[in-house]
């Protein structure tokens, strides 16, 4: 195992995990993604309150203390610790299924995923449907959960020009990743279509919908039910 | 009812350029996206409290630029720390980084700052503002946090919890924080976390050039403008993203978290504003020269 330690300013440290074998599978990505939220459970636990964030990421963490630490050496020796006794994130028995309306009237960007792929909208939403994706990190705003296990036929890039303002709900690919925009925002995904189900709610002690190493597939509705599940709460 | 609201409170009879409730910030939900927030001088809040007897991290109103128009329905004292702001009372012109004391009918006015670019103002007993995730600071892209998560407008009223007065004895000295020659704004900068991935002759021409601040800078960040960097640099994965970082565009260009920024990013970071000098770059407008200064 090759994990790359560093100092991040004053009072943050950044761990890598530098294993160039594993980079470029799906499998590899979830396995990676899985082993830095054990580790951040991990090291919550284990450096208490000096720790003010502890933020995973596909192959690496990011740990904020609360001020500057005097003994890097013990801590980075304490971390690589915490790497080897972390082990893995336990898999959350239940998939989360989230409807998605993808009817063209709702603005999406359907078509250029249609040009840049070769398939039509049919073939786009039956593979969209028929993965299963995993939370690999959240970032970007308070609640956008980077997905991976995108299928590879669906795989665009980022749009040339971000969009001004992509509506909360948007259900949206770049590269091999999804995501579902939590607020309105600018944004360069493109968006194949938009779910009722809230991805944040500030009144509540689970602020997102969607939690690191959760897994997630997508389920189409027709608009109709889509609005019914917009105007009034789910029956 | 709305007699009792209004008496201890101020009401903004002319809004500013960006009025927000800010405090130390939101701490511990970064792994969920949720950025830090807080005031953009943390330094002037810790002044303000100081001056009107709080708790240093108690939440304040951070003013852009130009500063509302607020009456007062309480008793109470009030302090404006950060840049120079141009304080009136019914109309009398009243020293900054000095305690006010407001009685109610008072029409304080907080006119245009100059020499930095924010300031803090805070009230003796506090604003009453609920905390959203343990802070009271605005976070404007997620409308949470402070008065109805956005910032002020004529006709809010901004509650107070225990309005009182202090003795009104001291004054704060007002700190230059800029270079007295020549007015740059000199931050101690350290290498970023991506910076061994990148060309050591890219860090040198970093630390070796004067930047200037863009316009479409904010609390977000700031857009440098300066010769572009040349480099090939090889994209990165997305990682944390802490206030103070110079991020580079593939296009050369770099840009500067500051406190609402995104909790991670994509670009590299090319280096590392020290915490304290963070405060600094809170003061920065558009427009601004700008020198990082290595330390390590």
């Amino acid at each position: 195992m090759n994990w790359r330690l560093s100092r991040y300013g004053e009072r943050a440290l950044s761990v890598v995990w530098a294993d160039q074998s594993l980079e470029q599978t799906v499998w590899a990505e979830q396995h990676s993604a899985a082993r830095m939220h054990a580790l951040c459970t991990h090291l919550r636990a284990e450096l208490g309150h000096r720790l003010e964030d502890a933020v995973p990421g596909v192959r690496h963490l990011t740990l904020v203390l609360r001020t500057a630490p005097q003994d890097w050496p013990a801590l980075e020796q304490r971390v690589l610790a915490g790497l080897h006794t972390a082990g893995h994130a336990s898999t959350p028995a239940a998939t989360l299924r989230l409807p998605v309306c993808y009817d063209p009237a709702l603005g999406n960007d359907l078509a250029a995923v249609c040009v840049h792929t070769g398939l039509t909208v049919e073939q786009i939403i039956a593979r969209h449907c028929a993965a299963e994706y995993t939370v690999l990190m959240l970032g970007f705003l308070p609640g956008f959960a980077y997905l991976g296990g995108l299928p590879e036929a669906l795989h665009t890039p980022r749009k040339a020009t971000p969009a001004l303002k992509v509506p909360a709900g948007s259900v949206a690919i770049a590269h091999g990743q999804c995501a579902v925009y939590p607020l309105d925002s600018p944004g360069g995904w493109h968006v194949l279509g938009h779910t009722s189900v809230p991805m944040l709610d500030w009144t509540r002690a689970q602020l997102t919908t969607l939690q690191p190493c959760m897994r997630v597939r997508f389920e189409a509705v027709d608009l109709e039910r889509h609005r019914s599940w917009l105007d009034g709460p789910r029956a | 009812m709305a007699g009792w609201a209004a008496r201890v409170s101020f009401e903004v009879l002319k809004a500013g350029v960006l009025d927000t409730i800010q405090d130390a910030g939101r701490t511990g939900h970064r792994h969920l996206g949720v950025p830090v927030s807080g005031c953009m001088d943390l330094n002037a809040m810790h002044q303000a409290n100081r001056l009107v007897g709080n708790p240093l991290d108690a939440a304040v109103l951070e003013i852009t630029l130009q500063g509302p128009t607020l009456r007062s329905h309480c008793s109470a004292s009030l302090a404006v720390c950060g840049a120079q702001c141009e304080v009136r009372v019914n109309g009398r012109l009243h020293a900054d980084h000095a305690t006010i004391d407001a009685v109610p009918g008072d029409e304080i006015q907080l006119g245009a700052l100059r020499r930095g670019a924010r300031a803090c103002v805070a009230v003796a007993g506090g604003f009453d503002i609920d905390p959203v995730l343990g802070s009271c600071s605005t976070l404007l892209l997620a409308a949470q946090g402070g008065l109805h998560g956005r910032a002020l407008m004529r006709g809010d009223l901004l509650p107070v919890l225990r309005p009182a007065c202090v003795p009104s004895s001291h004054t704060l000295p007002w700190h230059n924080l800029r270079d007295a020659a020549t007015q740059l704004l000199i931050v101690h900068t350290r290498p970023g976390p991506d910076s061994a991935v990148l060309p050591a002759s890219l860090l040198r021409q970093f630390f070796n050039q004067t930047f200037r601040i863009e316009a479409d800078s904010n609390r977000m960040g700031y857009r440098l403008q300066s010769i572009e960097l040349q480099h090939r640099a090889p994209q990165v994965d997305s990682a944390c993203l802490l206030p103070g970082t110079v991020q580079l565009t593939p296009s050369g260009q770099c840009i500067l978290a500051m406190r609402d920024a995104q909790t991670t990013g994509g670009y590299p970071r090319l280096a590392v504003v020290d915490d304290a000098d963070v405060n600094l770059l809170g003061q920065a407008r558009a427009g601004d020269s700008l020198r990082f200064f290595r330390v390590s």
